[in-house]
């Protein structure tokens, strides 16, 4: 039942601290898997590069375009700067979500291992490294921006919302970590409850929202995170 | 009285209910005024959809919360 579900192949490192003794070994199969497969695609795109592009060469441009959308929609032309990270979250993001929706589970026909290859955005420890380089990202790019004065910014309206600042780099890092894993988490078990109810056709509506929501969630994501280095990275009146 | 048990297996789903009720009425809002601009306006709506999807997000992310404390909860408690 649900509980089987999203149970870790976790192996000890010993000699470490408490919570960094263990790794989810399913997890970062798979964040491997989707970052070796996003260097071949991008290898091959760029290995050839034409004026009159091919249909390869036309499917990265049109990647390009999409997250250079993203960055123009929130900071313009400024975004320019920061569209490196964005367009890599966003692309990490959306391949780790959909290789989630591919029927990983039959390899446990052939080598059964304790866990259980799915997505590597379902597991909060890929979403939670995720939002916390965002965190470092709008640092960054607001120090680079502003200097110093960037701290500034906890007094802005008036110095009594110095605490509700200070809490609200912590809710922002943790909402963009738990949006994604839940949301990537509810529709692993969507499926499974729909495959164990019926196994013939009902799954594949199900699987067609899912397949909408790993791009809606990799969008919202990468535009949460432009926003924020946006936000924080501009110059105030 | 309630067995203390029983009460625990209760609360998930209770938990999962109450907290779809606040982006149930939210999304919906959100949707009918999206809906309402972009038929008044057609030519708004490319801006207005990436604001809306972002919305989405931050609204749906107050449903998923219950969703995953009962999900949490559950999983330690009640599993295997």
């Amino acid at each position: 039942m649900a509980a089987e579900h999203a149970e870790h192949w976790m192996i000890p490192l010993n000699g470490l601290p408490a919570p960094f003794n263990q790794v989810n070994a399913d997890t970062v199969l798979m964040a491997w898997f989707t970052m070796g497969l996003i260097a071949v695609i991008v290898l091959m795109i760029r290995r050839n590069l034409q004026l009159q592009p091919g249909k390869l060469q036309t499917f990265g441009e049109s990647l390009f375009d999409f997250s250079r959308s993203i960055t123009t929609t929130t900071a313009g032309k400024r975004g320019d700067v920061f569209l490196f990270y964005i367009g890599s979250l966003f692309i990490f993001i959306v391949t780790a979500n959909l290789l989630g929706q591919m029927p990983l589970r039959f390899i446990q026909l052939f080598w059964h291992y304790p866990g259980e290859l799915a997505a590597a955005t379902g597991d909060f420890n890929t979403t939670a490294a995720l939002a916390i380089l965002t965190l470092f990202m709008y640092f960054a790019f607001g120090i680079r921006a502003k200097g110093l004065r960037y701290f500034k910014h906890y007094l802005q309206p008036h110095f009594l919302f110095l605490p509700i600042n200070i809490i609200e780099d912590v809710t922002r890092p943790f909402s963009l970590m738990l949006r994604l894993y839940a949301n990537i988490l509810v529709g692993e078990i969507l499926s499974m409850v729909a495959m164990s109810m019926c196994p013939y056709i009902l799954p594949v509506g199900v699987i067609f929202l899912e397949l909408f929501v790993a791009v809606i969630q990799a969008y919202i994501f990468a535009m949460l995170s432009s926003v924020y280095i946006s936000l924080l990275s501009e110059e105030h009146h | 009285m309630l067995d203390p048990q029983a009460a625990a297996l209760l609360s998930g789903p209770f938990a999962v209910g109450l907290a779809a009720i606040g982006p149930g009425i939210g999304i919906g809002l959100m949707t009918a005024a999206y809906f309402n601009s972009v038929a008044r306006q057609p030519e708004v709506q490319g801006a207005l959809t990436a604001y809306y999807f972002i919305t989405l997000g931050v609204v749906e992310l107050l449903g998923l919360f219950g969703f995953v404390s009962f999900y949490l909860l559950f999983s330690k408690n009640f599993g295997h």
